[in-house]
């Protein structure tokens, strides 16, 4: 049987954990692109609901219109990483395409796509989880420019040489070909380095997933895929699920949410839910 | 060598170059090599005209800020360039092979630099980027080349380097490599430069081989070894899977202490020694990432140690923005002439320098993770996980054939479909169009036309196309429009009056997806062009071929500077997520014991051999 663990939008949290903004990662893990869009939709979900019902307001929303969830989405992602509005609309054309507008007399003229992301984007940064990303952001590249280097917190560095460059035509520092990247280092290395930990943690607590022929296949992205007997799935499931949610102790504790899916092939998946991963496993982590 | 006094420009030494009368713009060196370093580059260019001396404009104001970080004035040097006058154009000194006028006009140019060399006497010669190196060594590739100690006809040792320029254009990250060859010439310069020593035994007996292996324990710890194949010293080794290197072994080197090296051919008695060697040591070292070593002594029947690690992950690990191959990362441990040019003309030294290079690199990166406080977490994140990733490629994938092959089938059908509709939206004066002088053999859909004879006449004979008449029948047949070719893209671009987007970053007209997509919603034949290619790409890229058990089985590396895991032949980390194909490509990964299932009697073999590999 097929099972595959995904760390839920561990790159956000990430983020949130980075910008020293608790409202952040209780939103990442909640469903922050539902948030947003309650504000933009002028019906913004409070702050100060229990994690539970935050969750399931952020959830209603992707209900309310898969669409525009999906437009909120892209803002999220792509702004965490200083993409411009320019940017998001010439990577997603689908979610913000031109529009053509008629004239009080009749005329017609096109309004980029870019003009919605950029909205979005402002009504993002303007909410106070997105001012503590935004001063992340300046933060990070102003130690990439002063240090040339940038360390996450499980020893992997990076060098950055061209963060900010001096302009000599209009005499001023705008951003250099390192910049963006030096924002995206952090949370994409120490995602891939908390996958790490997983996996090895999983080989603790579970060698006969690794013995013999490995049971372990495959990452893909955030996520790792097993192949294991039947008999055994749930047994894998509960360990596994345990090993993606522990607490980091690098982090402060933090703690990264996971889902976990089993099913004979990769596009006949099934969600197993919280209570039946929850159930006291034997072996500890 | 001419004399001091002549070395002016237009002087009797300018006389035929293919430079002059350019040669009015002659920019002399300058600085006064206090410091014993004559830094060469290759010629000036505006600023320099205007401001009359070298670096002066913005590769001067760089080459200003490196030397600050070393403490050092441009004064304290000496400035000049192999070519003493401004080219035509830029990049004109760059390539001898498409300008031969500028390999003209920089020999003409030698005995100026000569000149300089001989009145200022310098302790070292920096040579700052490829024309300069070519021009003191005659040797090419600076990047193979960088900071290694050169020989030149002066006599004079010389240090290349990249050029303050190419720093500037998007390759900041090379400027350490610039600092540590500058404090290499300074060591020269001030009499403390001391070169690595290397012990080497290029193919000792047998018996001295044995002999020189008793001299360690029993348990050997760390083993560097590198084989060479009959076309490795020509190819990069990281390449080479998808060109099908061959797996036939010619010759082996190893080391196992540093400042050490032996290269023996690969033949019987020296293959006892090398089974006893692999069967001792616990951890294997090899340079390359995609274990171009181990898969092939695994397949010639050795033992592999449990442990494969390689010196250029942990060099990743240190300095992820560099470039990673051995010639490039040897002399940061190593200090000496070059040697990666030899493998023809000295096998046996060129092999054992690869092993105790390898070795000094992998001490010395450990050394400097070490002060870094990082050891550790490259050997969590790299050594132990890759264990766990090795076993998971061992074991494989299972892809379901009888599935692939539907959906492979259903793919090209639909994109045979969309090829035929695409062919009948694009207007026939964007095709591409096939000419021929004489009627081809195949006439159909072939047109025939006459035109204008472009005469060609040999001496007073008439021109032997038309005979005189001065018209020629043409025969032309429109080809069909290839939805992949990004002229024939932007043609019907053109042709349908749209704006041809551009790269933001590379200034250059594009065909990407993102912007055909746009352009769909008022010209949907580019809508058509798209589908096409989205069902060639899953065609190509996603119909993995498998081996004989149904099994992918994909190399996990640690490529990515975020140290994240790259993947490859195939890379399964693209399987497609959001498209309508998605979960039927998805649904061809499936668990074996699902397949078990369906075909009764089957049963798993628990640590099977896999495409010849066993699990270690």
């Amino acid at each position: 049987m097929l099972l595959e663990a995904d760390s839920a939008a561990i790159e956000a949290v990430l983020v949130g954990w980075l910008a020293g903004s608790p409202s952040f990662v209780r939103l990442a893990k909640s469903g922050i692109h539902g948030w947003l869009m309650s504000h933009t939709m002028g019906d913004p979900i409070p702050l100060d609901l229990p994690d539970r019902d935050l969750a399931v307001a952020c959830k209603a929303m992707k209900k309310r219109d898969a669409h525009e969830y999906d437009v909120h989405k892209r803002i999220v992602h792509l702004s965490n990483y200083m993409g411009t509005p320019e940017r998001i609309a010439e990577e997603y054309p689908d979610e913000f395409p031109d529009q053509v507008v008629v004239g009080p007399r009749g005329g017609t003229r096109i309004i980029p796509g870019s003009v919605k992301a950029k909205q979005l984007q402002d009504t993002f940064f303007a909410t106070g989880p997105g001012q503590d990303v935004r001063k992340w952001q300046k933060q990070t590249l102003e130690i990439a420019h002063r240090e040339s280097v940038l360390k996450t917190v499980f020893g992997v560095w990076h060098y950055f040489y061209n963060v900010f460059t001096y302009d000599t035509k209009s005499g001023q520092w705008r951003l250099g070909e390192d910049a963006k990247r030096a924002v995206a280092f952090r949370p994409q290395s120490m995602a891939s380095s908390i996958q790490d930990l997983i996996l090895l943690s999983i080989a603790r607590a579970a060698p006969w997933l690794f013995e013999g022929r490995s049971s372990f296949r495959l990452p893909v992205h955030d996520s790792l895929i097993f192949d294991t007997p039947k008999s055994r799935v749930m047994e894998a499931a509960r360990i596994i699920y345990r090993c993606f949610t522990q607490p980091w102790s690098q982090l402060g504790g933090l703690t990264i949410g996971a889902e976990v899916s089993i099913g004979p092939n990769l596009g006949e998946m099934v969600a197993l839910n919280e209570e039946e991963l929850c159930q006291q496993s034997m072996i500890a982590v | 060598m001419i004399p001091s006094a002549t070395s002016t420009p237009n002087g009797p030494h300018c006389a035929g170059c293919p430079s002059r009368p350019t040669g009015v713009r002659y920019i002399p060196m300058s600085g006064t090599g206090s410091s014993g370093i004559m830094a060469v580059a290759d010629s000036p260019w505006v600023d320099e005209v205007k401001a009359g001396f070298p670096f002066a404009g913005a590769a001067g104001a760089m080459l200003d800020r490196l030397l600050r970080k070393l403490a050092m004035d441009r004064a304290d040097l000496t400035l000049t360039n192999a070519h003493h006058c401004k080219p035509r154009s830029l990049g004109f000194n760059d390539y001898p092979e498409r300008f031969p006028e500028a390999s003209a006009a920089i020999e003409q140019c030698r005995p100026h630099l000569d000149d300089e060399i001989e009145r200022m006497r310098p302790r070292v010669l920096f040579a700052m980027g490829n024309v300069a190196l070519r021009r003191l060594t005659g040797a090419t590739g600076v990047e193979s080349r960088h900071s290694y100690v050169h020989s030149t006809s002066y006599g004079i040792p010389c240090i290349p380097t990249f050029h303050p320029s190419f720093l500037m254009q998007g390759n900041h990250k090379l400027s350490p490599c610039f600092l540590f060859a500058l404090r290499r010439a300074s060591e020269i310069a001030d009499g403390l430069y001391r070169p690595t020593s290397y012990n080497l035994m290029l193919d000792p007996s047998v018996d001295d081989l044995k002999a020189y292996l008793n001299c360690f324990p029993r348990d050997l710890n760390e083993l560097c070894i590198d084989i060479e194949t009959p076309e490795s010293p020509h190819l990069d080794e990281e390449e080479t899977e998808e060109k099908g290197a061959s797996f036939a072994i010619i010759r082996w080197s190893f080391s196992l202490e540093d400042g050490t090296g032996v290269s023996v051919p690969h033949e019987y008695p020296y293959t006892a020694v090398l089974r006893d060697l692999l069967s001792r040591s616990a951890v294997m070292l090899e340079y390359t990432e995609s274990f171009f070593d181990s898969k092939r002594l695994r397949a010639s029947g050795y033992p592999i140690p449990s442990t494969l690690a390689s010196p250029m992950w942990a060099w990743h690990f240190l300095q992820s923005d560099l470039p990673k191959g051995l010639g490039f990362v040897a002399p940061f441990y190593y200090a000496g002439p070059p040697w990666k040019h030899l493998s023809d003309q000295q096998p046996a030294f060129y092999s054992a320098m690869d092993a105790a290079a390898m070795q000094s690199v992998w001490l010395g990166v450990r050394g400097d993770l070490q002060r870094q406080g990082r050891w550790e977490s490259f050997m969590t994140h790299c050594i132990e996980v890759d264990r766990l990733y090795v076993r998971a490629s061992l074991a494989g994938v299972r892809i379901n054939r009888e599935s692939q092959e539907a959906l492979r089938l259903k793919l090209e059908a639909e994109r045979d479909e969309v090829y035929r509709k695409l062919q009948s939206e694009v207007p026939l004066s964007v095709r591409p169009i096939k000419q021929w002088r004489k009627p081809p053999k195949d006439m159909t859909g072939v047109t025939s036309r006459e035109m204008e004879c472009e005469c060609v006449t040999l001496g007073l004979n008439e021109c032997r196309r038309c005979k005189g008449s001065r018209k020629v029948t043409v025969y032309e047949k429109p080809l069909d429009f290839n939805p992949r070719s990004s002229p024939q893209v932007i043609a019907l671009m053109r042709f349908l009056g749209v704006p041809v987007p551009k790269n933001r970053k590379e200034d250059r007209e594009t065909t990407e997806a993102k912007h055909l997509k746009k352009l769909s919603k008022k010209h949907p034949v580019f809508r058509t062009i798209l589908d096409y290619r989205e069902r060639d790409k899953l065609v190509t890229a996603y119909i993995w071929p498998l081996d004989d058990q149904g099994l992918i089985h994909p190399t996990i590396g640690h490529h990515p500077s975020t140290w994240r895991k790259s993947m490859r032949n195939p890379n399964a980390q693209t399987i497609p997520k959001r498209n309508d194909l998605a979960k039927a490509f998805r649904k061809l990964i499936e668990s074996e014991t699902a397949a078990l299932e369906q075909e009764p009697g089957a049963t798993i073999a628990a640590g099977v051999m896999v495409g010849g590999q066993n699990a270690s």
